[in-house]
């Protein structure tokens, strides 16, 4: 039973993220992306972890997506025109490096290989108290970086006003 | 010059907005207390005042003979110009007493979609013949059903009995005693239908 | 059945979850019918006229007459649109207020047959999360009805939508955080016993009620919020285009997201089930009669909460978009988290 909804929203994942790749209308890449973080969100719940699962749903399928969306119709992109994909070396490059990268985290999962998921991990409890103890200075320090990116987009996309 | 009109500086309780809400919320809920003031339309009807201008219709008179003389001044003051007149002669009457009239309308057409209802035929009407009476239900299942003829226009106005008499008056005749006794009823509009 | 039940506890868990996920969405899918008809009332009432009264006793026939129409009306698909979406749209609005139920808690647990049943359907420790999780996926029927229709004023509408949904989710959330302070937890069969006990959190926290009514009426796109159809404007904004079932789909998606918020409204801010001067002791020596009382004081509150969204309706008119942006980035935001700050005093460890 478990397998099969594994398979089910793994398989979903999959074709959903190779149909973003693949749709030349930008709204349906938005929304075959929707899905897909939706059915990554199914595979979490597969672990008992509730907490990650929503998180993925209220945050990138729901905030993250809302934002893109908005973005493609506030500029009014129909069906892009089919361009030719042109390999730039600054491309290749990209994809060599995230394959080495991608082939080196499946090669050496790491120690938490075959461990049952701790069923803990669904309880806010167990994230929030690891959150505001042990990882409360990297938790400050990576707010206050994301602060200061909105900070800096908007000093960057501000329209320069004559005095 | 522009004028620069001082806004009142709202105090603290006026920019929080709410106690403005609150007070309109108060209104809106008071109100569901009070009368419907609604008329049940099919069953219960609008009191019709007198002169309530409804659907134009052509009146005979106390004879039920057709007033109309087809002077036409009906289609010429009609602002939509929702009114065609055929004019013809009068029909031949041996016992006609009402020798002047030499026209009466062949055909008499009054387009009710175009019709605004400004009463201004039954104000120039030289011989009282039509009236706005107090039809207000129009419906139709086509265009041409709304056009209406002579037939549904005498049919809509009805008969008629005047104050004054014009004719009659003119033409009187040793035996039309009994006619002038007829009283003189009706406002202008409540023509029967 | 007790014994055979101990024996298989899953059979009962299945069994009562069917159960329950059956009677909670209908009662949400029976209210979303009848809230037009209650809308209309009340409008009614407040302008002096008299309402729906000609289809059954007081009109009430009128939801279903209007369902019978929708059923029976041409589905016009109007040729400039993009089909699939304009298809899908309108389910994508209903979907996620029907998944929203599943965590609301209705009534204190009940036990049949030996085993205790919750009144939620999930119980979920991450209740509050899903609750927002899938209520801001409601934007994407609308936002998406508006592309698709292909046409100006859905468009405007969507994207008003968009805007609109995203900043009131903002002020939503942390409105929230303070009732989850309180409670310590995000499970809300939780954070409702914490209130039966204690004080309800809209006496605690006023501020983060208010500001958390103000965004459930933003997020349901409800006056005077209703930017994103603003008849007046937008003649009907995303559902422009839309007519038969799918429009029918658009007023339930509405309706139903009503009914959930109310329901929340219930639930973090006014005690769920409780009912004054009783405390979880008290629910429980009642066994499943105090089940049954908390379920008709819950329900009685959604209801109370569902006429307060009519009644605002026909008091307050619709705000322009920069007020809208204004009070929900300038105002609702700053308030709540004063609330946290609030919330966090108040309930500071002695």
């Amino acid at each position: 039973m478990e397998s099969l909804f594994f398979y089910l929203f793994g398989g979903l994942a999959v074709v959903t993220t190779l149909l973003t790749l693949s749709s030349k209308n930008p709204v349906y890449s938005a929304i075959w992306m929707i899905l897909s973080f939706s059915a990554t969100a199914g595979l979490f719940v597969l672990l008992d972890a509730f907490l990650i699962a929503t998180v993925e749903v209220l945050v990138y399928a729901g905030a993250i997506m809302v934002l893109f969306l908005f973005v493609i119709m506030m500029i009014n992109l129909r069906t892009s025109e089919a361009e030719r994909l042109r390999l730039s070396p600054l491309a290749i490059l990209a994809a060599l490096t995230f394959l080495v990268l991608f082939g080196r985290a499946v090669s050496d999962p790491g120690p938490m290989l075959g461990k049952a998921p701790n069923d803990l991990v669904g309880d806010p409890d167990v994230i929030a108290n690891l959150m505001f103890t042990e990882y409360v200075v990297p938790f400050e320090a990576l707010s206050l970086l994301l602060t200061a990116a909105v900070v800096g987009c908007v000093v960057l996309s501000r329209k320069k006003v004559k005095a | 010059m522009a004028k620069v009109v001082d806004r009142r500086k709202l105090n603290f309780w006026e920019e929080l907005y709410l106690p403005a809400i609150a007070s309109g919320m108060k209104r809106t809920f008071a109100q569901m207390f009070k009368p419907a003031i609604t008329l049940q339309y099919p069953e219960q009807r609008p009191e019709i005042f007198d002169d309530y201008r409804g659907a134009p219709g052509l009146v005979r008179d106390q004879d039920g003979r057709e007033k109309c003389v087809s002077c036409q001044l009906c289609e010429y003051i009609c602002p939509p110009r929702a009114i065609v007149i055929v004019p013809g002669e009068a029909p031949d009457q041996p016992d006609y007493d009402y020798s002047e009239i030499e026209k009466a309308p062949k055909e008499f057409y009054i387009d009710m979609l175009r019709c605004i209802y400004c009463g201004y035929c039954e104000e120039i009407c030289p011989e009282q013949a039509i009236f706005m009476t107090d039809l207000y239900e129009l419906n139709a299942g086509s265009r041409q059903e709304l056009v209406h003829d002579k037939a549904k226009l005498y049919d809509v106005g009805g008969l008629r009995v005047d104050a004054i008499q014009k004719w009659k008056d003119k033409n009187a005749s040793p035996g039309s005693e009994e006619r002038k006794n007829v009283p003189p009823s009706g406002n202008p509009g409540d023509g029967a239908h | 059945m007790n014994e055979f039940f101990a024996e298989y506890p899953l059979v009962f868990t299945m069994a009562t979850t069917l159960a329950k996920i059956v009677l909670f969405t209908h009662i949400g899918l029976i209210l979303a019918a009848y809230m037009p008809w209650v809308e209309r009332k009340v409008s009614a009432w407040m302008q002096d006229r008299v309402g729906p009264n000609r289809v059954g006793y007081a009109g009430l026939g009128q939801p279903i007459a209007d369902a019978l129409k929708f059923i029976f009306k041409e589905d016009p698909v109007p040729g400039h649109v993009d089909k699939v979406l304009f298809t899908l749209a309108p389910a994508l609005t209903v979907i996620p207020a029907i998944l929203v139920l599943a965590v609301v808690p209705f009534a204190p647990a009940v036990s049949l047959f030996g085993q205790t049943a919750q009144m939620a359907i999930a119980d979920l420790s991450v209740g509050i999360l899903f609750v927002f999780a899938f209520s801001s996926l409601a934007v994407y029927g609308i936002t998406l009805a508006g592309w698709a229709s292909n046409s100006k004023y859905p468009l405007i509408g969507g994207v008003r939508s968009a805007a609109q949904m995203v900043s009131y989710e903002l002020c939503l959330g942390l409105s929230v955080v303070g009732v989850f302070m309180a409670a310590q937890t995000l499970r809300l069969t939780d954070i409702v016993e914490l209130q039966v006990d204690g004080y309800w959190n809209m006496f605690t926290q006023p501020i983060g009620f208010l500001v958390f009514v103000i965004a459930a009426f933003a997020e349901t796109n409800r006056l005077p919020f209703d930017l994103p159809e603003a008849e007046t404007e937008l003649v009907a904004g995303y559902h422009t285009e839309y007519g038969s079932m799918k429009f029918a789909m658009f007023f339930a998606g509405e309706y139903m997201a009503m009914f959930v918020f109310s329901c929340l409204v219930a639930v973090l801010f006014m005690g769920g089930w409780d009912v004054p001067f009783m405390s979880n002791e008290s629910f429980a020596a009642l066994g499943n009669w105090g089940a049954a009382l908390g379920f008709v004081a819950f329900l009685t509150k959604v209801l109370l909460f569902l006429f307060f969204y009519v009644w605002v309706r026909f008091t307050i008119p619709r705000f322009k978009f920069d007020q809208l942006m204004h009070l929900g980035w300038k105002v609702l935001i700053p308030l709540s988290l004063l609330n946290i700050l609030w919330a966090g005093l108040w309930n500071m460890p002695s």
